[in-house]
């Protein structure tokens, strides 16, 4: 796949925050719980000093320096990060001026009754840019209520997920002159499991692309909503500034719409669907919406549109194809961005 | 239609009359990236226009009249505004089948004038001759809309 129009300037070979290839690095681990019923009766403060004491673990064994919990709550706290979508600029700087740290690991651990999802990206503390991005998550097995079986349970899940977890940088994520600026994605009325996982799987479609680096859609958001600008009304004024702080020339909007139906499967069937450990996709029909925006025009340059119908499908001899949300979205991201790039018209600039 | 003279264009959000709450941004988004296959034609990023709607105090969704839509094709530079509304849009029952539909009206205007220089309306459901003779269920909303703003845009380019 071409990058097309995606990428807006030379790849420069410049390379970001290298600390890390070949060597250790310090890295600040910012992890943040979001969990839905029944399991968020469990105490949220303990379940994420859990998670993030295995994370930590596991980022020690495999070469990093992780900033210990109390340093990287404070830099939270000061700078009110307090969610994966609100990462101000001020806090990469006094993560890396103070503490010398590196790279900024911002994760969100979704718990659902049966299935843990952790969307993380790896942020460069100089520049802003995501390093690399990921879903991992996996089916936990059933238990009959939420006693001391449940938290063997979890705890064994949060093992497996931090051993199969590769949160190394990218090694194209640092070769563009300008980063594409990507806005978390709006939606209308999904469970913010499926906002975060579509912003998580577009960022991934993204940053995989060869010659494009991405400039972080946490710190970006926290940009606008300092400036009080709403995702959604990012006028010429708004793009001026995003282009003069990070150098940014293009950005990239992408909208989930639900197809509600109010007479048989609305909102019911969409909340239903989430917590299931399988078939997170049944039920759940959306349009995922892309747009390329020209920061100097402020025209669209290009877009693409894909939709996701929820009703079951069955394959040869009536396979039902059950398929997890996180693999809809990467592969709907995908198309997108395949999408956009074909229909890459002559730009106006 | 000869579009030679208009570069730029703008998509209002469209209005709603459908019981379907989204029915309006839906459509509209469909619209717009039909809109994007067109060759000639810039389009100004939505966001710009909804800043600009709301700076002037225009209404959220719907028609514009004329003097609106100067004072709009002013402030953002377009040469013309695409806007739309839904009329009736979802999912209708007859006996043990369904069908999907959509009927919904676009218009397009100069910003110099104010003028309405096309209109359209379309109707369009996912039942079919073929659907009916061979069996198969309704098409999707989506396929639904995107061939009723299909056919809605082949009138004007």
């Amino acid at each position: 796949m071409g990058v097309g129009l995606l990428c807006a300037g030379p790849a420069s070979g410049q390379v970001y925050g290298s600390a890390r290839p070949g060597g250790q690095a310090n890295v600040a681990l910012c992890l943040y719980l979001s969990a839905s019923e029944p399991v968020a009766e469990w105490p949220a403060a303990a379940r994420r000093q859990q998670a993030w004491q295995v994370l930590a673990h596991h980022l020690e064994q495999s070469g990093w320096r992780p900033l210990p919990l109390d340093q990287v709550l404070l830099g939270q706290q000061k700078h009110r990060a307090r969610h994966a979508d609100y990462l101000p600029v001020e806090l990469l700087d006094d993560l890396r001026e103070r503490n010398g740290v590196s790279y900024l690991l911002v994760g969100t651990l979704f718990l659902q009754e049966r299935r843990i999802d952790l969307a993380w990206r790896l942020v460069d503390t100089a520049s802003a840019r995501v390093m690399a991005v990921g879903i991992d998550g996996l089916g936990l097995e059933p238990v009959m209520d939420l006693g001391p079986e449940a938290e063997d349970r979890w705890l064994q899940g949060m093992g497996a997920l931090a051993r199969n977890w590769r949160p190394d940088p990218v090694p194209t994520a640092a070769g563009g002159a300008e980063p594409l600026a990507l806005v978390p994605v709006t939606t209308l009325g999904f469970h913010p499991l499926v906002r975060a996982l579509a912003g998580q799987a577009l960022a991934m479609g993204v940053v995989e692309q060869p010659g494009i680096t991405v400039l972080d859609p946490g710190v970006l958001a926290a940009f606008l909503k300092d400036r009080d600008i709403r995702p959604e009304m990012i006028c010429a004024p708004a793009g001026r500034l995003i282009r003069e702080r990070f150098g940014a020339r293009r950005l990239l909007l992408a909208e989930m719409i639900p197809d509600h139906q109010p007479t048989s499967r609305g909102m019911a069937a969409r909340s239903a669907a989430l917590p299931g450990g399988q078939g997170q996709g049944r039920g759940l029909d959306f349009t995922f919406s892309l747009r390329l925006v020209d920061l100097d025009s402020y025209s669209v340059l290009a877009g693409g549109l894909e939709n996701h119908d929820g009703e079951i499908q069955s394959g040869w001899f009536g396979v039902v194809k059950d398929r997890s949300l996180p693999d809809i979205l990467i592969e709907m991201a995908g198309k997108l961005l395949a999408e956009i790039n074909q229909t890459a018209k002559e730009t106006h600039r | 239609m000869d579009f030679s003279f208009i570069q730029k264009v703008a998509v209002y959000p469209f209005g709603n009359l459908s019981q379907d709450k989204n029915a309006s941004l839906r459509v509209q988004s469909v619209f717009l990236m039909e809109l994007l296959r067109q060759e000639g034609l810039r389009v100004i990023e939505p966001g710009t226009v909804r800043k600009a709607a709301q700076d002037l105090r225009l209404p959220a969704a719907g028609e514009l009249t004329p003097d609106q839509l100067m004072a709009l094709g002013q402030a953002i530079g377009a040469d013309g505004v695409f806007q739309g509304t839904v009329e009736d849009y979802g999912l209708e029952r007859q006996s043990s089948s369904k069908t999907f539909f959509l009927t919904a009206s676009f218009t397009f205007s100069e910003t110099v004038t104010g003028m309405t220089i096309w209109r359209s309306q379309v109707n369009n459901s996912g039942d079919s001759l073929f659907r009916k003779l061979f069996g198969g269920g309704s098409a999707s909303l989506f396929d639904v809309t995107r061939e009723a703003v299909n056919d809605a845009q082949k009138t004007l380019f």
